[in-house]
């Protein structure tokens, strides 16, 4: 498993709501749609999504819903929010800021 | 962020349907995944064992999903209410005497406060009362109202949106005092205020100088019985009939403390005051002015637009008249919250606060020895993992919980203490006095509860978090040993607790007995003259000369003075005083007094002679001074036909008014012409008056000033000329009503500081006995080797004598200080006395002893053997 990196602090957040830009997804989906985006480098814990999306959803960035799922069972999708989506424009940009400086010290 | 709020406590207050959606929600997943997995190729059974073991159990996960949820914090709250609450059934006492100790120690603030509120902070029952500002100004000769025709332009003026103008009238009427306020047309609808019967007054009314009056509705309740056929009738103001056409709203009192009784239009004050007309006089303080200002127009912005118009106004005039300084104070509440308020105010919410203070401190103590006697349980939690934070967050959740009934049991309590000091002053107060009481009503309202609750909840983390802390510093390793004996800290918390105490009860008892000693000192001081034939009478200016004459001829009066002021009352006024022009300038009271007024009160000159009637007719250059005058000022020398350059004009109506040499022709011995409180050899020269001059007291010698012959006196005035009798007692009411703060700053001392005694020995009492329980094995062992029942006693008796001292040394060393600055304001208060002090003293010490009396006798009792074994 040493190829496969565990999301860093913090920034799962910025990650799910970035998910969830492209439209409403139910956990599970966030889970599979992380791993493929990120090639399979970031690996989502089944553990950790849960409470970062009750606390996003406790913070009013996004708001979460019953719906049938693409199996017709009852699945919970997640939707931004607007301020979910200020938030993820501020987030973004904060971190690319930090990515850069941080290139910027690694830089050999 | 607030929807998320509600997002939060609609999760927690659904709670299961909540986990049983998260339930769900995970479960979907593992599904999903179960799935994927035997799409991929996995036997099902491989793909549920593969899953559940990457998961791990979905139970760990909620919890997980609650923390971030914050549930955690309010599951925390919650377990301890409710393990406080299960703590609380099995100490009903410990709740009982916290809730009482805290709502007495409340209350007496809370009492204060309400006054405070109601005097201070509750905001008159008008239209947008915070923009309304009091106008007044000044020049050299002090502070200044304004004319008729000043009104009119200042109400016109940008910066104002509106303002009305006023004068209160104070006469009687079938034998009682009534105030009424005379206002402009605009008074009424400017304050939105309406009427509960009738109309109120209209500009028509103010136009026409209609003879119509609107009741105060609290008057016409007492006064007028709530008769709602008042309508109609007719009112008797100097015996002028103004018609009522209306009750004002309930709860409306004016702007001021004086509530009047009535309103009237302020155009009919020629008519009730014998003036010659408001438009036409010269006078500067004919009109008081309330002013609106506009909306978003401060104070300041307000005042120096009044001040460049008053400038203007007054250019063409002398110097000394012109206007120096203009000042706004705002009238939403009648006396602004401003730093003199708060000064004024002061020491008596200190001295409640004090008494909070000790009652915390007995709360405190009681808990730390609680705490003490938990520090098992608390050990034991310690051990198995309870967090320090939690713990502390623990006991100052029961402190609150306490805190807020204590709260609701000290508003009780202030409402009591209320209810009861207006019964006592009702019935305490100088008979002629009473109908003039009237207070602002004191309701316990929205903003004497935030406080009580903010009071409490602040004495809860005074007597909760102290202990709380040292609570949990216990030794988990020693706690479980089973010893809890040798930590000394929480006994010496409470020893600085108890000599707190002890310094409040000696501050307040030894300053109570000062204060005591000085009303007694009130109810028997010597003030110069005889009182009990005198009596004072004020008559409408316009009948004074006839009033005189008929006075002079009635067999029962014996003789008839005046004076500018009413000896006895206060409100004398200064004069600057010079030898000769260039000499120092030295200030002493100035009373204008008619020639027959020192035979009058039965005082004759010392040296020279009183002033003759052309003297006072004439207002010729002559003086009398008195005792203390002649002794600063010529010590050793003859005062008599000695000169005195008079800088300041004495400004009361009728006396000279500008600065000039006058001329010594008589001494007289010292009397008290002020408030009793103040000295009587303060220097005082007396200036000549006619006796029927306008605005002044008259002073009638009469061999019986009894309320039944001061009535019929009053009827036959009246029947010569109706409604001129403005006001009437005898002086012994004058000097009973002057006395009056003094008996009731005693009885309020005398409450606090009893409180503060019951405090300090309940206190004592508590320490005493928690360290008698500490040392029990240590005391049995002294008996065991044969130590004296007496000499068990004193060991407890001594340790109590060193708190004593410590306690009553810091309270006389605060007290000190305080008693010389009443003393040197209050003549009547000496903080030389020793009584007061030795009393004091005497009292904490007793208190203390009387506290450590048990606890020593129970020390005394123990028996060694048990007392041995019990460790």
């Amino acid at each position: 498993m040493t190829d496969k990196l565990d999301v860093l602090q913090g920034t799962l957040d910025l990650i799910v709501l970035r998910m969830l830009q492209a439209g409403p997804a139910n956990g599970w989906q966030l889970a599979g749609n992380i791993q493929t985006v990120s090639r399979g480098v970031l690996d989502v814990n089944y553990g950790s999504i849960y409470p970062a999306l009750r606390r996003l959803e406790a913070r009013d960035l996004v708001a979460g819903e019953w719906g049938p799922s693409d199996n017709n069972r009852r699945a919970r999708f997640y939707r931004l929010t607007p301020s979910g989506r200020r938030q993820l424009a501020r987030e973004k940009a904060d971190w690319q800021r930090f990515s850069e400086a941080l290139g910027l010290i690694l830089a050999d | 962020m607030f929807r998320g709020l509600l997002t939060r406590l609609r999760a927690f207050v659904f709670r299961a349907r909540h986990e049983a959606e998260l339930d769900e929600e995970l479960r979907y997943h593992v599904d999903r995944e179960v799935e994927r997995r035997t799409a991929a190729g996995q036997s099902h059974a491989e793909a549920v064992a593969e899953v559940r073991r990457l998961f791990g159990r979905p139970a760990e996960h909620q919890d997980a999903v609650r923390a971030a949820w914050g549930f955690t914090r309010l599951d925390t709250l919650r377990q301890d209410v409710r393990f406080a609450l299960r703590t609380f059934r099995r100490e009903p006492t410990l709740v009982a005497t916290v809730m009482l100790t805290v709502g007495l120690g409340v209350a007496p603030l809370a009492a204060g406060f309400t006054l405070f509120n109601a005097y201070v902070l509750r905001p008159a029952p008008v239209l947008d009362p915070w923009s309304l500002y009091a106008v007044s100004w000044h020049n050299r000769g002090g502070e200044h109202r304004f004319t008729w025709e000043q009104y009119r332009d200042l109400a016109e003026l940008p910066a104002v949106s509106g303002a009305l103008g006023y004068r209160m009238l104070f006469t009687r009427t079938e034998g009682r005092p009534i105030s009424g306020q005379l206002v402009t047309g605009n008074y009424f609808s400017m304050l939105g205020v309406g009427p509960a019967l009738g109309r109120v007054l209209t500009a028509g009314d103010a136009d026409a100088a209609e003879p119509v009056a609107v009741l105060n509705y609290r008057y016409w309740q007492t006064a007028q019985g709530a008769d709602s056929a008042v309508i109609g009738r007719s009112l008797r103001i100097r015996g002028e009939a103004l018609t009522v056409v209306g009750v004002a709203q309930p709860g409306f009192d004016g702007l001021e403390d004086a509530h009047p009784d009535y309103w009237a239009p302020i155009t009919v004050a020629p008519v009730l005051e014998g003036r010659p007309g408001l438009l036409t006089e010269a006078g500067t303080d004919l009109v008081w002015v309330v002013a609106r200002l506009p909306r978003g127009i401060r104070a300041e912005v307000g005042t120096s637009a009044i001040e460049n118009w008053l400038r203007a106004v007054t250019a063409d005039r002398p110097e000394a008249e012109r206007v120096l300084s203009v000042e706004l104070e705002a009238r939403a509440t009648p006396n602004p919250l401003n730093r003199e308020t708060l000064l004024a105010v002061s020491p008596i919410l200190v001295a409640f606060g004090l008494i909070l203070l000790a009652a915390c401190a007995n709360i405190a103590s009681l808990m730390v020895a609680r705490g003490v006697a938990r520090q098992r349980e608390i050990g034991i939690r310690l051990a198995i993992g309870a967090g320090r934070r939690r713990l502390v967050g623990q006991l100052v959740t029961e402190s609150l919980l306490l805190a807020l009934p204590a709260a609701a049991v000290g508003l009780l309590l202030a409402q009591g203490i209320l209810v009861g000091s207006l019964g006592i002053l009702a019935r305490t107060m100088p008979e002629a006095f009473r109908s003039q009481l009237r207070m602002a009503p004191l309701e316990l309202d929205v903003r004497v509860q935030a406080f009580v609750v903010l009071m409490a909840v602040g004495s809860a983390i005074v007597f909760g978090l102290l202990p709380a802390v040292q609570t949990t510093r216990t030794d988990i390793v020693r706690v479980t040993r089973g010893e809890f004996g040798t930590d000394a800290r929480p006994s010496r918390l409470r020893r600085v607790l108890v000599v707190g105490q002890i310094a409040v009860a000696a501050l307040l008892v030894c300053l109570t007995g000062l204060i005591l000693l000085g009303s007694r000192r009130a109810g028997r001081v010597d003030v110069g003259f005889e009182t009990a034939n005198l009596a004072t009478l004020r008559v409408a200016d316009r009948s004074v000369p006839r009033v005189v004459a008929f006075l002079q001829g009635r067999p029962e009066i014996q003789a008839v003075a005046a004076s500018t002021v009413l000896p006895l009352t206060g409100g004398g006024r200064s004069v600057a005083l010079q030898a000769a022009a260039g000499a120092a300038v030295q200030s002493a009271s100035a009373l204008g007094v008619s020639p027959e007024f020192f035979a009058t009160i039965g005082v004759a000159p010392r040296s020279g002679r009183i002033f003759g009637a052309d003297e006072a007719a004439g207002d010729a250059p002559v003086v009398v001074v008195n005792q203390a005058l002649a002794d600063q000022w010529w010590p050793g020398h003859p005062a008599v036909d000695q000169t005195l350059l008079l800088l300041d004009p004495a400004r009361a109506e009728g006396a000279p008014v500008t600065p000039r040499t006058v001329r010594v022709i008589g001494v007289v011995p010292d009397v008290i012409t002020g408030w009793i409180g103040e000295r009587s050899h303060r220097p005082a020269v007396f200036l000549p008056v006619p006796v029927a001059g306008p605005g002044q007291r008259l002073l009638l010698r009469m061999a019986d000033p009894s309320p039944d012959a001061l009535a019929a006196l009053e009827s036959a005035i009246e029947a010569m000329e109706p409604g001129v009798v403005d006001v009437m007692y005898s002086m012994d009411d004058i000097l009973a009503v002057s006395a009056y703060p003094f008996r009731a700053a005693t009885w309020i001392g005398m409450a606090l500081g009893g409180l503060a005694l019951a405090l300090t020995l309940t206190g004592v009492y508590g320490v005493m006995a928690f360290t008698v329980a500490r040392r029990s094995r240590e005391l049995g062992v002294r008996i065991a080797l044969g130590a004296s029942e007496r000499r068990i006693v004193g060991l407890v008796m001594q340790e109590t004598a060193r708190l004593a001292a410590w306690g009553i040394g810091i309270g006389v060393a605060l007290a000190l200080p305080v008693a010389v600055i009443i003393g040197a304001v209050i003549e009547l208060i000496r903080p030389g006395d020793p009584t007061p002090w030795l009393g004091g003293v005497a009292a904490v010490v007793i208190g203390c002893a009387a506290g450590a009396l048990v606890p020593s006798r129970r020390a005394a009792q123990i028996d060694p053997l048990e007392a041995i074994r019990a460790e």
